[in-house]
């Protein structure tokens, strides 16, 4: 099937003028909801994890790293072979995809770019706070990130630690708080002792065990999800989708970094068990690639990408997005996938949902009252 | 500033034996006009040395796995081939060299300058760069250009093996080259551009994004780069030498920013070279990158968030010594002493972990002997700490994970489990090289504090209140994470 321009698959609900949906309509606040954000720094290709199969546009415009067994998964669409643990999600309506969509950035840098996809505003390294820390700042919501870093992403907001397995142990607290009385002058030093000296026993253990696989990551970020009194908001921080050369197809580069995305979505559905029917899991990246292939068997900066979610949160599986097609005339500057969407307005209603808040009060908190359309009904009707 | 305070801000502290210097701006200022000799008393190999040794890994590592085909055999193959060509020994060492520098050198204001340098032109953890490239390269590449012109040292270092390797320059191919139109001729597919590395020159290198530029100025950047790659390389085996193909060179005249560079020369081989050149040196003489080059290195030494008449000082130097490393050093270290305030830099991990080893006088990284390495042995615990430990702190120098190299501030620097990590590390104090049998612990960090503090009395009031808790570590916990160390 040939298509262009069109608006496809969720298409009926966009030619409703519905009345605002508001999120207290999809039930009880009660529940503890979770929302895990993955980062993907270097620019990931919205093409390869999501090819188009409508036409075979991509397929020229790519010999050497095209995918060669992708996993259809609607007459236009098909999901990277690495991506296994997200396709049996799809299969169970627990998937969706968010396609040919950006954050308002078109400026090809991957730094400006982060910047921008972390902070929610429009100009590079201008706010000092993430749209994820402002919109929890009211939210009484714990956050774990899953790195060193506390990710700009997060800054802003209250109750915020951060966690990577470690060999060395702490003192006793009587220790830390010679320390506490030390930093008591210094807002930003006492906060982070004060969360550290308040961590719960398991990320209080050590262990020999250094390694930094994504799995053991996503199990102890899954671990924590899943208490009642636990943080509600992770964040992972996956790096290394840069491919300017040897970007590979089935396997490769890119590959490689799709499959440790899927490893912890899957981590996490094992984890959280029940859990997960109350958790969404979110892709966040700078920009994404040219649709044709350079002269490394690589891709330079584009614009367009695609979301992934995934979690029990989405009422079943589909392609959202207005897609603008890969014909040379459709793509943005004649190189790269458009985006017909602003990517925050997806995480605005994300969040919304997640939140229980009102969609104009996330846009207004996390988005600088931003013109961003609720996408609420296009998400999760 | 005061004294001390700006010897930790500037250098890494004073050693316990060393003497306070009358003049410090004088004391630093004079650390920029010579490059220092690394003292390492253990051999120090060559950039050259370090480039076979990584060839003569990948070319066996490759054959290995084309021919070896039963596991078991290849697994102990592979070992061996990884205690060969230390695999797993080059990067600690190099790391040593570094920290054995920054630790007991008697420059280590120019050595802060290093640090800063080779984060500025980061090579990325790829392709084992940090194994056996990077290291040498900043200091055998880098270290001596710190006394030139800046404009010479951005070209050189564009220039090195790892940074054409890091940033794909070597795949890149003008699409009207020689090389293209002749595939084209054959009906062969075109190997077209690569934009990384003239991305990156512009948007990290020279003039940052507020310079402007637009896509088309990257193409031109990268077209002006096309050409430069590796040269003489046998298949299947990476070449070692840098050098300008004019048969992969983008023909024509290119514009960057308005400005012109057309196509000289009149061999096929070298036409275009020049180009390069040209650019780098007018990327370097613009506003632009004065402007941000200079606000990076207010950034580095005096605050987050610089103020104009800081940067100023090093922009007047830059333009009146028309872009001398040296002076716009000394400008940097003029422009802290004058506005430089208490605890007002978050240090970065292996900054801090630098001062408290050389203030505190520990045996860190250890003994060169140490080091001494049969390659036919497993690494020894004394030898793998340095690179574990600045693992733990989340900053192995040689191993950034883009281009844009390590953060510089402290909302990058400052978070739970990277002050965590500081804490647990200094209550294992012997793996810093601060052993129970040297002096007792509480002494060593009173003589720190009275030795590296121009006003000592808060953190000797906390060490008195710890005098007789037998609390040893404690005491080196209580001043080595105490704010006025992590912030100086």
């Amino acid at each position: 099937m040939n298509i262009s321009r069109r608006i496809f698959l969720s298409g009926s609900a966009s030619l409703i003028v519905s009345a605002p949906i508001i999120s207290r309509a999809f039930g009880s606040t009660s529940t503890k909801k979770n929302l895990v954000v993955i980062m993907l720094r270097g620019g990931m290709d919205g093409l390869t994890a999501v090819p188009f199969i409508g036409n075979n546009i991509l397929k020229k415009a790519r010999p050497d790293i095209g995918v060669d067994k992708p996993i259809k998964i609607t007459s236009d669409f098909a999901l990277h072979p690495q991506l296994k643990k997200f396709k049996k999600l799809w299969d169970k309506n627990k998937a969706s995809i968010f396609h040919a969509t950006s954050i308002p950035y078109t400026g090809r840098s991957h730094f400006e770019g982060q910047y921008l996809m972390e902070s929610g505003g429009t100009v590079p390294y201008y706010d000092k706070t993430g749209w994820l820390g402002r919109a929890l700042e009211t939210a009484n919501k714990k956050s774990l990130s899953i790195s060193l870093p506390m990710p700009l992403i997060l800054r802003g907001g209250k109750d915020l630690d951060n966690f990577m397995p470690s060999a060395n142990r702490l003192p006793s607290d009587e220790t830390l708080k010679i320390l506490a009385a030390d930093y008591h002058d210094d807002e930003a030093l006492s906060n982070v002792l004060r969360t550290i000296r308040k961590r719960p026993i398991a990320m209080m253990q050590t262990s020999k065990n250094s390694s930094q696989d994504v799995k053991r990551l996503a199990k102890i970020a899954g671990q924590q999800l899943v208490q009642p009194n636990g943080p509600s908001i992770a964040v992972f921080d996956i790096a290394g989708f840069d491919t300017h050369a040897d970007q590979g197809g089935d396997y490769g580069e890119h590959a490689k970094k799709l499959k440790q995305f899927d490893e912890i979505i899957g981590t996490l559905e094992d984890e959280l068990g029940s859990a997960f029917e109350d958790t969404i899991i979110v892709s966040l990246t700078e920009f994404g690639r040219t649709v044709d292939q350079n002269g490394g068997s690589g891709t330079e900066h584009g614009y367009g990408s695609a979301i992934l979610m995934a979690g029990g949160l989405l009422p079943k599986s589909k392609i959202i997005g207005d897609w603008p097609g890969l014909e040379k005339k459709n793509l943005f500057e004649g190189r790269d996938l458009d985006s017909s969407i602003d990517a925050r307005a997806v995480y605005a209603s994300i969040l919304a949902r997640v939140l229980d808040r009102d969609h104009k009060e996330i846009v207004k908190n996390a988005f600088f009252n931003a013109n961003l359309p609720d996408m609420t009904q296009r998400i999760f009707g | 500033m005061k004294t001390k305070a700006f010897i930790r801000r500037v250098g890494f502290g004073l050693k316990p034996d060393e003497k306070v210097p009358t003049n410090p701006l004088d004391w630093a200022k004079e650390q920029m006009l010579v490059v220092p000799k690394l003292i390492w008393p253990g051999r120090i190999y060559s950039e050259k040395e370090m480039l076979d040794i990584r060839v003569d890994f990948t070319t066996s590592e490759d054959k290995l796995q084309k021919t070896e085909k039963d596991p078991s055999k290849a697994k102990e193959k592979k070992r061996k081939l990884y205690r060969r060509t230390g695999r797993k020994f080059f990067e600690r060492y190099e790391l040593a060299i570094r920290h054995h520098q920054a630790v007991y050198g008697n420059q280590p204001v120019f050595e802060r300058f290093w640090h800063f340098w080779g984060n500025h032109f980061a090579i990325v953890d790829k392709n084992k760069l940090p194994v056996f490239n990077t290291g040498p390269m900043q200091r055998e590449q880098l270290r001596p250009l710190m006394t030139g012109r800046f404009a010479d040292m951005v070209y050189d270092m564009t220039l090195t093996w790892p940074m054409i390797k890091s940033l794909d320059n070597f795949k890149s191919r003008g699409p009207n080259s020689a090389f293209n139109v002749n595939r084209r001729r054959k009906n062969k597919p075109e190997k077209g551009l690569n934009e990384n590395h003239g991305r990156e020159l512009l948007e990290l290198h020279t003039i940052s994004p507020k310079a402007g530029y637009t896509q088309v100025d990257v193409i031109n950047a990268a077209y002006i780069m096309t050409g430069w790659g590796f040269i003489g390389g046998k298949k299947g085996v990476e070449a070692k030498k840098i050098g300008y193909l004019g048969s992969l060179h983008e023909p024509g005249t290119h514009t960057v920013l308005g400005k012109k560079y057309k196509t000289e020369g009149f061999s096929s081989k070298t036409k275009g070279k020049k180009q390069l050149r040209n650019l780098i040196e007018n990327l370097c003489e613009s506003e632009d990158c004065i402007n941000f080059i200079a606000w990076k290195l207010c950034r580095h030494f005096i605050c987050d968030d610089p103020k104009p008449e800081m940067i100023k000082i090093i922009i007047d130097a830059w333009k009146k010594s028309k872009g001398m490393l040296p002076d716009i050093h000394k400008a940097v270290l003029e422009a802290t002493w004058k506005y430089g305030e208490p605890e007002q830099k978050f240090l970065s991990p292996e900054t801090w972990l630098i001062q408290i080893a050389r203030m505190t006088g520990a045996d860190w990284p250890g003994n060169h002997k140490i080091f001494e390495y049969d390659f036919e042995s497993r690494l020894n615990y004394k030898q793998k700490k340095i690179s574990w430990i600045l693992g733990e702190l989340g900053h192995l120098p040689f191993r950034a994970k883009q281009p844009n190299g390590f953060p510089d501030t402290e909302a990058e620097w400052l978070s739970q489990e990277y002050l965590v990590r500081r804490i647990a590390l200094v209550n294992n104090p012997t793996q810093i090289g601060l052993y129970k049998n040297s002096l007792p612990l509480i002494d060593i960090s009173k003589k720190m504090v009275n030795k590296n503090f121009d006003d000592p009395r808060e953190l000797l009031g906390i060490l008195r209140k710890l005098e007789n808790k037998n609390s040893n570590s404690n005491s080196l916990i209580a001043v080595l994470c105490s704010r006025k160390v992590l912030k100086v």
